[in-house]
């Protein structure tokens, strides 16, 4: 019928996009990535060189924004499923993290600005008597940015996760007189790890991608070395793909290392969402869920 | 562990879970506090009844109006491109695909969903553009509405995907079943009985799809041209609020009044945002409670 090809078409449409998106890419920057592309840091006004600083930069930023957001979105999770799942309390919750889930990613930028670096930087900076130390964009504020971003993600998977643990597991660990913490923590969590380090890798994967909230807390055009510690700013993957995109000294001549910058940042974007996604198989094969 | 200890760590849990409610509040607040000290150097009229946006012109004007048609220039159009690629690709999981396809085709989306925004918009600005301009003819601007709305809707399909096929699902068996016992065939079954009783759930992907649009800022920055001009050819270039936002906001002199118009841009951008995601969320309430 007509119609059972139109739809089947939507789907070949969408494959053949991003078939060709990925294509484009790889054969664009193909010659420009190697072993010494990802161990070097820019050079000659980011024409050459390779892209370690934006790539430090990144994984740096990950990695803090995940020791911010987890433990909240963890024990958020925790609360919302095993210890008060109900109720008007619990609900209003759910509605805030899902209203969180929708502001835009420029609306965070906004208010890491806003916020961490102008009301509380400067405030820190007072009590410590510095000048300009805690109140300035850097890697610190930018990560809270992101944490505050990916927090829904977390917690919607925390959530998940629990939820699919059989009920009788708790049934049986109350029937032997533990505690709703000895229960959560000894029977529940366990056994529902995988599909929460599942989340703990889509939330880094999206961490990791975005760009418009790191742009004004903390990430910078260039740097010509890592950053220092934690209050000092850095360069970021996603961001370098932009400002080379948009304004590069010399357009043509970084059009390959543009291509190849693509490329590595989706490389490692799908590379996390398909460990989450293998993840997710292999958890639900074992339990036969 | 006793009782007193349990309920301590069970304290602890609700007061971290409180930190969503507290976070939305922050966000809402900041923003918005920032947003409404504009009006204290710039008047409301200048921001609604003029059409000029010049921030670094001698008299400077922050009119919303150019931002607030760049940004349904470039959302509407994608929403109407993703909603029908999204609802076509959502059926077809849903009602015709076997099993493994469907599992094969949903880690596709769910790729396309974890590509960088960033990354499309490298995508679009370095070739849709360009094949666009030979299409017209180099008769108009190169960046355009257009060009960004098809990067907007290869981010929204996901969304619109992945929900329609889950509404679709929900709708019991019974339905399909009674159809086909009067002899329906499979498309009579989708399009005039499974369709309209997941019609909530439909229109409650089409609205988070359409909320995420309006949001999305880096694909629009790269390859919307940002001139503030009022028109609605989509094939000149426009400024959509979040774009214009995360433009001017690196140059920006913190305290300016350049400053607090961007900041009321995003008040207004956020409010947009959070009427049509509650919008959403009663429809979503609706066609869950419906499934069960």
């Amino acid at each position: 019928m007509f119609l059972s090809g139109l739809v089947r078409g939507c789907t070949l449409l969408m494959i053949l996009v991003i078939l060709y998106l990925l294509f484009t890419l790889i054969k664009g920057g193909h010659s420009v990535l190697s072993l010494k592309f990802i161990t070097q840091m820019p050079k000659e006004g980011m024409t050459k060189g390779g892209i370690l600083t934006p790539l430090v930069g990144t994984i740096l930023l990950a990695l803090t924004m995940m020791l911010m957001a987890f433990p909240v979105g963890f024990l958020t999770g925790i609360h919302l499923s095993e210890f008060m799942p109900s109720g008007w309390i619990s609900r209003i919750i759910r509605l805030t993290v899902y209203l969180l889930a929708g502001v835009p990613s420029i609306i965070f930028g906004l208010f890491g600005l806003a916020f961490f670096i102008i009301f509380i930087g400067n405030r820190i900076d007072l009590l410590l008597g510095k000048e300009n130390l805690f109140g300035k964009p850097s890697l610190l504020w930018a990560a809270a940015t992101l944490a505050t971003l990916v927090l829904p993600i977390i917690i919607v998977s925390t959530t998940e996760a629990l939820k699919a643990v059989p009920w009788e597991f708790r049934e049986g660990s109350y029937a032997l007189g533990a505690t709703r913490t000895q229960t959560t923590y000894k029977v529940v969590v366990p056994h529902a790890l995988p599909s929460i380090l599942t989340g703990i890798v889509l939330a880094l994967s999206r961490g990791a991608g975005e760009t418009a909230p790191i742009m004004i807390t903390g990430a910078a055009y260039y740097m010509d070395r890592l950053p220092n510690s934690l209050l000092d700013q850095f360069m970021a993957l996603p961001y370098h793909v932009f400002t080379m995109a948009t304004q590069s000294v010399d357009i043509e001549a970084t059009l390959p290392i543009q291509y190849a910058s693509s490329a590595l940042l989706i490389l490692l974007t799908i590379t996390l969402n398909l460990i989450a996604i293998t993840l997710r198989i292999l958890y639900s094969q074992r339990t036969g869920r | 562990m006793g009782r007193f200890l349990d309920r301590v760590v069970v304290l602890i849990h609700f007061l971290f879970s409180l930190s969503s409610l507290l976070l939305i509040v922050l966000v809402a607040l900041f923003i918005a506090s920032e947003g409404l000290r504009a009006l204290k150097f710039i008047p409301l009229g200048n921001f609604f009844l003029q059409p000029f946006w010049q921030a670094h012109a001698s008299s400077q004007k922050y009119s919303l109006i150019p931002l607030i048609l760049g940004t349904l220039m470039t959302s509407l159009p994608a929403l109407v491109l993703s909603g029908l690629v999204g609802l076509g690709i959502g059926i077809y999981i849903a009602e015709f695909a076997s099993p493994r396809l469907r599992g094969l085709i949903k880690v596709i989306i769910e790729i396309l969903a974890g590509i960088p925004s960033v990354v499309i918009g490298f995508f679009v600005l370095t070739t849709v553009t360009d094949f666009i301009f030979e299409l017209t003819q180099y008769q108009f601007d190169r960046l355009n509405a257009l060009v960004a709305s098809i990067g907007v809707a290869l981010v929204i399909i996901p969304i619109i995907s992945t929900i329609t096929d889950d509404a679709l699902r929900a709708v019991p068996s019974d339905y399909r079943d009674a159809a086909h016992s009067l002899a329906a065939s499979k498309w009579d079954t989708t399009l005039r009985v499974v369709l309209p009783a997941a019609a909530s759930g439909v229109v409650s992907a089409m609205l988070l799809g359409f909320g995420r649009a309006i949001g999305e800022t880096m694909i629009v920055l790269m390859a919307v041209g940002n001139a503030k001009v009022i028109t609605i050819n989509p094939l000149r270039s426009v400024s959509p609020i979040s774009a214009t936002i995360a433009s001017e906001m690196g140059d920006v002199v913190i305290g300016s009044e350049h400053y607090f118009a961007l900041f009321m841009a995003g008040t207004v951008l956020f409010i947009i945002t959070f009427l049509v995601n509650l919008l959403a969320f009663r429809y979503t309430e609706k066609f869950s409670l419906r499934s069960s």
